[in-house]
C-alpha cells in the first residue's frame, strides 16, 4: 500500500511510498479524519498524483520529510512570497 | 506484479480496444466527430498514465505519436485515410503486444525502443505535411492578451528582477508559465503533477491555491482547484507540444530583455517587442468552454466508478467453485432425508430436514444464478475483433466484404466466450478465403460486388448460438464427395449413400482437411477439423449448411455455461452415469423386448412413427456384467448426438439434477468415453458420458 499509517509515534506519522495515484485520495482524507494532527513523511515518495498532493497542501498537513528533489520542494514546501521567490531561483539548470 | 502495473495493463486494454473500434466505425463515418474524440482521447489516456512508469516511455512516446495525428484530425487539418487508418491500428497492435509482455515479464521486449521509433518515424511522416499550413493561422491571432496572461508578465518581471544578465541572454529563453488546470480534469485521466514533470526541472515552480479551503469534511478531493506558476528553462515549442491538449489552461511569457525594459503594463512595449510575447502565449487567450464529449466523459466516468469494480478473475473462479462444492454438499441433503426416514426412522426429523433442504435448496439456486451472472460476458467480446479482422484480410485478398454483427449482447459464461473465438476466426477466415468471391466473379454471377459475411448470436434453450452466414459461392457437394474419397475419409459406397447435407459436413472429419489443400479445394479448408474438436471437447455442436451459388452458414452451438451441468442420471449395471440434459429428447420407461425392430443385426427402435439405432449404454462402455442383448423390460433414453437422434438402452433412469462437473485426471482422463466426474450426494462418484464418443465407438463397432 502506497500510504501506511504509524498511529504509535506522537504525532502520528502517515507514510507515502512508491507512486501514489488518485486512488489515495479517500485512504488520505480518512487518515486525517482519524488522526487530525498527523504529520506525512514523503521519503518514500516516487510520484504523488495532484489529487493527493492538493489535499496535503489544502488541508495544510505539516509534512516531516520531502520526497527527493527540487520539484517537490517548489509544489510542498509553504509558498514563497514573490520576495522570497527571487532569492529561491535557482540558477544552474 | 505492482498492482499498479495490474491496473495499468487492464485499462490500457479497454483502451485500445476501444481506439480499434472507433477506428474502424471511422472509416464508415469519416466525420463523426464523437469518434474522432474518442479515440483521440483513448490515445491521449494511454500516454498519460503510462507516462507514471518511466520504464514503459516507448508506449508514451508512441501513443504520443498517434495522438498528435488524431489531433490534426480533430483540428480538420487532415482526413483519416486507409493509410493512416493501418498505421493507428499498428499502433495498438504494437502496443497490445508490449502490454502482453509487460504481463509476462514485468517489462518491455528489448527491441521496444526500435519498434516505436520506426512507428513514430512513420507517424511523423504523416504528420509533417499538415503541421505547415495551420502554424500560419495559429500566429496571426490578434487577440489582445487576457488578464492572466498580464498577471503572469507582471509576476515574471518581479521573480525575476535581480536576474544576472547572462541569464536574458540564453540561447533558449527561460519562460514563465502559469498552469490552470481544468476542475475536472483528474476525471479525464490528467494528472497536472505527471504533466508539470515532462518538464525540465523547474527554476521556480509554485503551487497556488484558492484563498478559502472548506473544511476537511467539506473537501471535494476530486475536484482540481491548484494552479502551478513557474519559470523553466525550455523552449515555447516544447512547452506547448507537453501541454497541446489543453492550451486553454496554460499561458507562457518568455523571459527576455524585451520583458524587462518594461516596468509595468501600463507603459506598453513598442509592437515589435510585444509580438514575441504574444506569439509565445497565443492560444492561451482564448477561455474555450469545455467542449461536451469533455464532459460526457466525465459523467461516464463517474457513473461507472459507482456501477463497477474491477475484481480479480481468481476470485470469482474461486467463488464459482465454492458455489459448485455447495450445490454438491446441497444435493446430499435429500439424501439424508431419506436415510433419517427409511434407515434411522425419525419421520419428524427427516420432514424437519426436508423443509430446511427446500430453504437451502432455494438459496444456492440463487446464490448459483448470481455466480453465473457474474461470469456472463456479451458475445461482443468474442466478436470485437471481427471488423479488424475482416477489413485487413478482405483488402489482403482484394475482395469488398461487408460485415454485419447481430446479437452481440447475447450473454455466455466468460469461458463459453473465450472458447467460441478461436472457432470463430478460422470459420470467418474460410468464408473470407473461400466463400465470398472476388468482385469480378460476384458481378459475372449476378451479384453485388460486395459480398456480406453475417455474424449472428442468439440464445437457444440453455445454449447460445453462433452463425457465420455468407452470401459466397457455397460448397460444392460433388467437390467435397471426390475429396473424400480421394482422402479415404469415406468408402465410395458410404458416400453415395449420404445425402448431400451430409456430405458438406464431411468438412470437419478429421482427415479431411489439411494445410495443403487450402488452395485447390473450393469449399471449407484449414483447420474445421480443429472447430470440430474444440466445439466437442465443450459439449456443442457445429453443422454447416450451403447452397451453391449462394453461400453457406456455419451454426455452432455451445452450452451457455461450462461450469454448472444440468444432467439426467442413469443407472446401467448397478453404476451412475450423467447424462448432459442438453443432448436429452426424451425418456422411456419401462419398455418391453418386443419393441425393438432389428435392421439386420442392428437394434432399432421405433419412437412415434420413426425408426432411431439402439444402442446398450452398458455395450458400449464395455461393462462386463451387460447383457448380452437387451433385458425382458428396459428404459430407453432418447438422445441427439451430432445431429442425430439415437435411442440409448439404460436400466433406470433417476433424477435430473445440476452438478459442477470436474475435469478426469490421470488415466481416466485418456479415456474419451468421459467428460468429467462429479460427487453426489451420498458420496458416490458419477461419471459424465461423452455421448458423441460413445455412439461413435457404436458406429464403428
Amino acid at each position: 500500500m502506497p500510504l501506511r499509517l504509524d498511529s504509535q509515534t506522537t504525532p502520528p506519522v502517515l507514510y507515502f511510498e512508491g507512486v501514489v495515484t488518485i486512488e489515495e485520495t479517500d485512504q488520505l482524507l480518512e487518515a486525517l479524519k482519524e488522526q487530525p494532527g498527523l504529520c506525512a513523511d514523503l521519503s518514500g515518495c516516487e510520484h504523488l498524483h495532484t489529487a493527493p498532493l492538493q489535499a496535503l497542501k489544502l488541508l495544510k498537513v505539516p509534512i516531516s520529510t520531502l520526497p527527493h528533489g527540487n520539484f517537490w520542494k517548489f509544489c510542498l514546501d509553504p509558498s514563497p512570497t514573490p520576495a522570497e521567490c527571487s532569492q529561491r531561483l535557482i540558477f544552474d539548470p | 506484479m505492482n498492482t499498479l502495473v495490474l491496473q495499468f495493463i487492464a485499462e490500457a486494454r479497454d483502451y485500445l480496444d476501444e481506439a480499434a473500434r472507433g477506428l474502424l466505425a471511422l472509416e464508415q463515418s469519416a466525420h463523426d466527430a464523437s469518434l474522432i474524440n474518442s479515440i483521440f482521447r483513448n490515445f491521449h489516456t494511454i500516454k498519460g498514465t503510462s507516462g507514471i512508469f518511466p520504464e514503459f516511455a516507448p508506449i508514451t512516446r508512441l501513443t504520443h505519436g498517434a495522438e498528435d495525428l488524431m489531433d490534426q484530425v480533430r483540428n480538420g487539418q487532415r482526413e483519416l485515410d486507409t493509410g493512416s487508418v493501418d498505421l493507428l491500428l499498428g499502433v495498438l497492435d504494437q502496443v497490445g503486444a508490449w502490454l502482453a509482455c509487460i504481463e509476462d515479464h514485468e517489462e518491455l521486449p528489448p527491441g521496444a525502443e526500435q519498434e516505436g521509433s520506426a512507428l513514430r518515424e512513420r507517424l511523423q511522416q504523416l504528420l509533417q505535411p499538415a503541421d505547415e499550413a495551420p502554424a500560419t493561422a495559429e500566429t496571426t491571432s490578434s487577440e489582445p492578451p487576457d488578464e492572466a496572461f498580464i498577471e503572469l508578465q507582471d509576476w515574471a518581471r518581479s521573480v525575476t528582477q535581480d536576474w544576472p544578465t547572462e541569464m536574458l541572454t540564453l540561447e533558449t529563453p527561460a519562460v514563465a508559465f502559469w498552469y490552470r488546470p481544468e476542475e475536472s480534469c483528474f476525471f479525464l485521466g490528467d494528472d497536472p503533477v505527471n504533466l508539470l514533470r515532462q518538464l525540465p526541472e523547474p527554476m521556480l515552480l509554485e503551487l497556488l491555491l484558492p484563498e478559502t479551503v472548506p473544511p476537511l469534511e467539506e473537501l471535494d478531493p476530486f475536484t482540481c482547484v491548484v494552479s502551478f506558476r513557474g519559470v523553466v528553462v525550455e523552449s515555447v515549442e516544447r512547452i506547448r507540444s507537453i501541454f497541446q491538449y489543453i492550451p486553454d489552461q496554460i499561458s507562457m511569457v518568455p523571459i527576455t530583455p524585451a520583458l524587462l525594459l518594461e516596468k509595468s503594463v501600463a507603459e506598453p512595449l513598442v509592437p515589435e517587442q510585444l509580438e514575441p510575447l504574444w506569439t509565445a502565449a497565443p492560444a492561451s487567450q482564448q477561455q474555450q468552454p469545455p467542449d461536451e464529449p469533455k464532459a460526457a466523459a466525465q459523467d461516464q466516468k463517474k457513473g461507472a466508478a459507482t456501477s463497477f469494480i474491477r475484481v480479480d478473475q481468481r476470485l470469482v473462479n474461486q467463488f464459482m467453485d465454492l458455489v459448485g462444492e455447495l450445490l454438491v454438499a446441497r444435493n446430499a441433503l435429500p439424501y439424508l432425508c431419506q436415510r433419517a426416514e427409511t434407515v434411522y426412522r425419525v419421520p419428524q426429523l427427516a420432514a424437519e430436514l426436508d423443509g430446511k433442504a427446500d430453504t437451502i435448496s432455494q438459496i444456492v439456486s440463487s446464490l448459483q444464478d448470481v455466480a453465473l451472472e457474474m461470469r456472463m460476458l456479451p458475445v461482443a467480446k468474442a466478436f470485437e475483433r471481427f471488423p479488424r479482422l475482416v477489413r485487413d484480410i478482405s483488402n489482403k485478398l482484394g475482395k469488398k466484404v461487408n460485415l454485419v454483427m447481430e446479437g452481440e449482447e447475447t450473454r455466455a459464461d466468460k469461458d463459453v466466450i473465450e472458447a467460441l473465438s478461436e472457432p470463430l476466426i478460422h470459420m470467418v477466415r474460410n468464408s473470407l478465403d473461400h466463400g465470398v468471391e472476388q468482385p469480378a466473379e460476384r458481378t459475372a454471377a449476378g451479384k453485388q460486388p460486395e459480398g456480406t459475411i453475417h455474424l449472428r448470436a442468439f440464445q437457444e434453450t440453455g445454449s447460445i448460438v453462433v452463425e457465420i452466414v455468407d452470401d459466397g459461392k457455397g460448397i460444392d457437394p460433388a467437390r467435397i464427395r471426390a475429396k473424400a474419397a480421394e482422402k479415404g475419409v469415406a468408402t465410395p459406397e458410404t458416400l453415395a449413400a449420404m445425402s448431400d447435407d451430409e456430405v458438406i459436413q464431411l468438412i470437419f472429419a478429421p482427415n479431411f482437411s489439411t494445410a495443403d489443400q487450402i488452395s485447390d479445394l473450393s469449399g471449407r479448408g484449414v483447420g474445421m477439423d480443429a472447430v470440430q474438436t474444440m466445439v466437442t471437447t465443450f459439449n456443442g455442436t457445429v453443422r454447416v449448411s450451403s447452397l451453391l451459388g449462394k453461400g453457406s452458414t456455419v451454426r455452432l452451438t455451445l452450452p451457455l455455461s461450462m461450469a454448472i451441468t444440468r444432467l439426467l442420471t442413469v443407472k446401467e449395471c448397478g453404476c451412475t452415469f450423467g447424462i448432459p440434459a442438453n443432448d436429452l429428447l426424451e425418456t422411456l420407461g419401462d419398455l418391453p423386448l418386443s419393441s425393438i425392430t432389428t435392421l439386420g443385426t442392428a437394434p432399432g427402435l421405433r419412437v412415434r412413427g420413426e425408426l432411431l439405432p439402439l444402442y446398450s449404454l452398458g455395450r458400449q462402455l464395455a461393462i462386463p456384467q451387460s447383457h448380452a442383448w437387451f433385458p425382458e423390460r428396459f428404459s430407453a433414453v432418447v438422445v441427439k448426438v451430432r445431429g442425430e437422434t439415437v435411442a440409448l438402452a439404460v436400466d433406470e433412469f433417476c433424477d435430473i439434477i445440476d452438478a459442477v462437473m470436474k475435469p478426469l485426471a490421470g488415466m481416466l482422463a485418456k479415456n474419451s468415453f468421459y467428460g468429467g466426474s462429479t460427487i453426489l450426494g451420498d458420496g458416490s462418484i458419477m461419471l459424465l458420458l461423452n455421448l458423441p464418443q460413445v455412439i461413435d465407438y457404436a458406429a464403428e463397432t
